[in-house]
């Protein structure tokens, strides 16, 4: 972005004389000064931008070029002693070969023709009438048309508009009190930064333990490089009328988290847990920056079952049960730490003892001392049949249903699986019998913990009285 | 517990923050090439049926070590080389004595339109050429604005847009901006206590592959038994080759997060010009000179025919058959015995198992529902096996497509193809063999609520026809007989002599 900077410089030696006192410093890489960017999880970024300025007395305005591609023009604020803002503009109209011809209705620009066949140049003054679909021109009298016939012929401009800009650029007309460099602050609020969590989580059956390191990993997609920057990660959603709350449908494998109630040994900003980077980065344009800020060895974890059946779903082929890992962040036993939002991948070592990748899902923002049911996949040797074994009419909206499941297990080790059957929810429902004690955890959902022994299987069933 | 890196980083880091000092200039070390590579190979979510050689839908985690030469101090370590399906964020890099300070993805590529960007503001070099006479005239001139939507140079003469006086112009550049690479490049910053050479492993999951499992299955002329051959099917979208690498293919479903991908910011250059509408431009056959040249970087996909590396077919010689499938967790890890080199945008087979005389049932089945009227209905004919090793087999059967052959006069002939899926050991399942025309049902309804329904055997042989009706847990009542329920539904079983048929009367 520095040749922006040039570019303007050039111009501005040619028409802007206000701006020309930005070329003061020759081949610096960034306008941009010290820069300090917070970014948090919804697509928000504040960033604050410490530059000297070198003011004179009275009216000034001052252009702020390498500024966030993404910016939000109405949330920029200065702040520079001894000087008041009087308005503050940021312009868009772009420099483009149309704009540029538009703005020159009225004006003579220089035609420099071709000669075909001899490649001889001969130049000739026009003044142009109107750009509407074509460009007409007024050549000492005689009315023509921008290249009607074809030929070659150059347009060439004397200056460019001074209202047409390269980038969109913001500037500040200030009324300055006295001359002299001093430091103004500029901060605003940019989208295209943003970060989450990634963990990589070395879980081991045989001992129960799991190794979990976390990054944090932040995205640049602003358009724009921060160059050297202070950075600090907010783990948390302002609210921001840029917040999508279009509709998600639930996923399948929804991680289950029973949030803890322990507090973590980290800054807070209000509710928000900060994460900042030890020392300054440069963020570049498109970059994917990751930060290690967990590294736990040894915590307990354990890895479970669970099959949920929706509502009168019945299989003709067993169905894999979803294999899930159980962990907890608390301070004894567990990550220690809260969990910002994120992805977390699952590796356990093969018989090699190479470390193989067994599926990832996400975890929300996730206080310290939660339990997290993170399901990685489904299980190839864990697996379920429901059946519907008979559907009964008792009355005008009331049936009775007959479920059958049937659990395998292929395993060499015993399993559990938590059997749910779900969508039990649309009014009274009752269980008339069941060959095992379900839970009711809502009105929704019967729940099984069903344990199949190794190399064997094992068979619920359960009559509904429901209303559907 | 761990207050972690973040604090190590702190102690190294050798200027306090509050000094604001400039990047430190970190010495910048290229890693080309992976030296050993491992390749687990996943499939797709839904993978039905052939794999997509255009775009394989699975994913690898691919392993690689590296030998690389640290100095001392800060220096940035890059990985070149790697797959170019990488999902950054999961990559993992060990084997680094001053760890990693940061792990960066960049992803701005080097381009036309980014070339323009980058060199906004600053000298290029201007060249007409004079059609007539081949002259070339060129001068230096500065870029003022683009590349969107168009190119405005300031010449010695003033201000011009690119390419819009019909002449044959083009810019040479003095150099490439900074921070522009061909690729997206995978770096790590790293702080060695000392110069000297280290093996760093690089572990990251990469899209663009996938594998099935093919299952070739021979009948054998008894009627009784089968042969079952299965090839592993693995297929490499990716531009890079993986030589000599440990390949293993992984099982079962895996749950997969969407990672929102940084798009390598290719833009096109789109140079438009003012509008150039001229007194004839409405007339059909003579086009207005609209200049729009439009200059796009994009990603070739070769689908030229993928080299199908065949092994000798079986049985002889008998290929390396991999040992039966190791537990990974809850999935299935099924291990190349040796060492192959997946090319890139290729498709490779290499066998996964081989088991003789499988015996299983033929039988003949159809699934009809009670207001369905047919005539004549084709059956589908299935040979239904016991996934247990008293039956020959007893092993995890990965999913994947299914042709079966007979051995007849006159060699092999193709009985049928179809699916498999998941099947864990101990489980039945069903290969495919064909539709019969020999065997079909009849059905009609005969009163309100009652069906009339017919099987026939054209064979001259008898036939087990199961004849599954209704919806799960449907309430069929048949005239004479008790029908069971199979898999939740009442399912005619019946037994045919050559030339027999059969009637079942049943209400709903």
């Amino acid at each position: 972005m520095r040749m922006l900077y040039m570019g303007w410089a050039l111009l501005a030696s040619a028409s802007v004389p206000l701006a020309a006192q930005e070329a003061a410093i020759p081949g610096a890489p960034t306008a941009q000064g010290e820069l300090s960017v917070t970014i948090y999880n919804n697509n928000v970024a504040l960033v604050q931008d410490v530059r000297p300025l070198d003011l004179s007395n009275g009216r000034v305005r001052q252009d702020f070029p390498d500024v966030s591609a993404q910016i939000r023009p109405a949330t920029v604020s200065l702040s520079v002693a001894d000087a008041a803002i009087v308005e503050q503009n940021f312009d868009y109209d772009l420099l483009s070969p149309s704009s540029l011809m538009e703005k020159a209705v009225g004006d003579t620009i220089t035609l420099v023709r071709t000669n075909p066949a001899t490649g001889a140049e001969t130049r000739e003054k026009a003044r142009v009438l109107a750009v509407n679909g074509g460009v007409v021109l007024d050549i000492g009298g005689r009315i023509e048309v921008l290249r009607d016939d074809g030929l070659p012929v150059r347009a060439v401009f004397d200056r460019v508009p001074e209202s047409l800009r390269a980038r969109p650029t913001l500037s500040v007309m200030l009324a300055s009190t006295r001359s002299g460099s001093r430091p103004a602050t500029l901060s605003y609020l940019t989208g295209g930064l943003r970060w989450n969590a990634d963990y990589v989580a070395l879980f081991d059956d045989k001992s129960g333990k799991v190794d979990v390191q976390g990054w944090v990993t932040l995205q640049n997609m602003s358009g724009t490089t921060f160059n050297n920057a202070r950075t600090l990660l907010v783990a948390g959603d302002v609210g921001s009328s840029d917040g999508d709350d279009g509709y998600r449908p639930q996923p399948r494998r929804a991680t289950r988290t029973r949030p803890g109630t322990e507090s973590a040994d980290r800054e807070q900003l209000g509710d928000f847990y900060l994460y900042p980077l030890a020392e300054r980065t440069t963020i570049a344009d498109k970059q994917t920056k990751q930060v290690s800020f967990l590294d736990v060895k040894g915590a307990t974890a354990s890895s479970g079952y669970r099959f949920e059946n929706s509502w009168l779903a019945n299989a003709d082929a067993a169905r894999s049960a979803q294999s899930v890992l159980i962990f907890s962040n608390a301070g004894a036993g567990g990550l220690g730490d809260a969990l910002p939002a994120g992805t977390v991948r699952v590796f356990i070592r093969d018989a090699r003892g190479q470390p193989q990748f067994t599926g990832e899902n996400v975890i929300e923002h996730t206080p310290q001392g939660s339990t997290i049911a993170l399901p990685t996949g489904d299980a190839f040797d864990v697996k379920v049949q429901p059946v519907v074994v008979s559907r009964q009419r008792l009355g005008n909206d009331r049936w009775r249903t007959q479920m059958r499941y049937h659990l395998t297990n292929a395993r060499s080790k015993s399993a559990t699986v938590e059997l749910v059957q779900s969508g039990l929810d649309w009014s009274d429902t009752r269980i008339l019998a069941e060959n095992r004690a379900s839970e009711r955890r809502d009105a929704g959902t019967a729940v099984w913990q069903v344990p199949v022994p190794a190399n064997g299987e094992a068979v619920i069933t359960a009559t509904f009285d429901t209303r559907f | 517990m761990h207050r972690l890196h973040l604090v190590v980083i702190l102690s190294v880091a050798a200027t306090p923050v509050a000094a604001a000092p400039k990047t430190q200039t970190a010495k910048m070390v290229i890693s080309p090439a992976p030296g050993q590579v491992a390749l687990t190979v996943y499939r797709a979510r839904y993978a039905k049926g052939d794999i997509n050689r255009a775009d394989p839908r699975g994913f690898a985690m691919v392993t690689e070590t590296r030998r690389v030469r640290l100095p001392r101090g800060r220096a940035e370590l890059r990985f070149e080389g790697v797959a170019e399906g990488i999902v950054p964020v999961s990559a993992v890099i060990e084997g680094l004595p001053g760890g990693t300070i940061e792990k960066n993805r960049d992803a701005r590529l080097l381009s036309p339109a980014s070339l323009i960007d980058g060199t906004l503001g600053r000298e290029v070099t201007i060249t007409r050429t004079d059609e007539a006479t081949g002259r070339k005239t060129s001068e230096v001139a500065s870029i003022v604005a683009g590349p969107q939507p168009g190119v405005i140079l300031r010449t010695q003469s003033g201000i011009e847009a690119l390419r819009c006086s019909g002449l044959p112009e083009t810019l040479a550049f003095d150099a490439v901006p900074a921070g522009l690479s061909a690729k997206p490049v995978l770096s790590v910053t790293t702080d060695s206590p000392a110069a000297r050479v280290v093996s760093v492993r690089l572990t990251y999951l990469a899209s663009g592959f996938d594998w099935r499992a093919s299952y070739v299955a021979t009948q054998a002329a008894d009627g009784r038994t089968l042969d079952l051959f299965a090839w592993l099917t693995l297929a490499n979208g990716n531009g890079q080759a993986f030589a000599n690498a440990e390949v293993n293919a992984v099982a079962g479903r895996l749950n997969r997060v969407e990672t929102p991908e940084l798009r390598a910011a290719v833009a096109k250059l789109r140079l438009s010009c003012y509008p150039l509408g001229t007194t004839t431009s409405d007339l059909k056959l003579r086009e207005a000179p609209q200049q729009e040249i439009e200059v796009m970087a994009h990603r070739r996909f070769n689908i030229t025919p993928p080299a199908m590396i065949m092994m000798a077919s079986p049985p002889t010689p008998s290929p390396p058959l991999p040992p039966p499938p190791e537990d990974l967790g809850d999935l299935k890890l099924y291990r190349v015995p040796q060492r192959v080199t997946v090319a890139p945008r290729a498709q490779k087979q290499v066998a996964l198992l081989s088991r003789e005389r499988v015996p299983f049932e033929r039988r003949y089945r159809r699934t009809v529902l009670p207001w369905q009227v047919l005539e004549a209905a084709p059956t589908s004919a299935v040979l239904v096996l016991r996934n247990e090793s008293t039956a020959g087999l007893g092993l995890a059967l990965p999913q994947g497509t299914t042709a079966l052959y007979a051995e007849a006069q006159g060699g092999k002939q193709l009985l049928g193809l179809g699916a498999l899926t998941d099947r864990a050991e101990g489980e039945t399942f069903r290969l495919s063999a064909g539709r019969s025309t020999q065997v079909v049902v009849s059905q009609k309804a005969v009163a309100p609520q009652e069906v009339l329904l017919e099987i026939s055997n054209a064979n001259p042989f008898p036939v087990a026809v199961d004849i599954p009706i209704g919806s799960p847990g449907q309430k069929i009542v048949a005239r004479n007989e008790t029908l069971p329920q199979v898999d939740g539904i009442a399912t005619w079983s019946r037994t045919l002599a050559p030339g027999d048929r059969a009637e079942l009367r049943y209400t709903f």
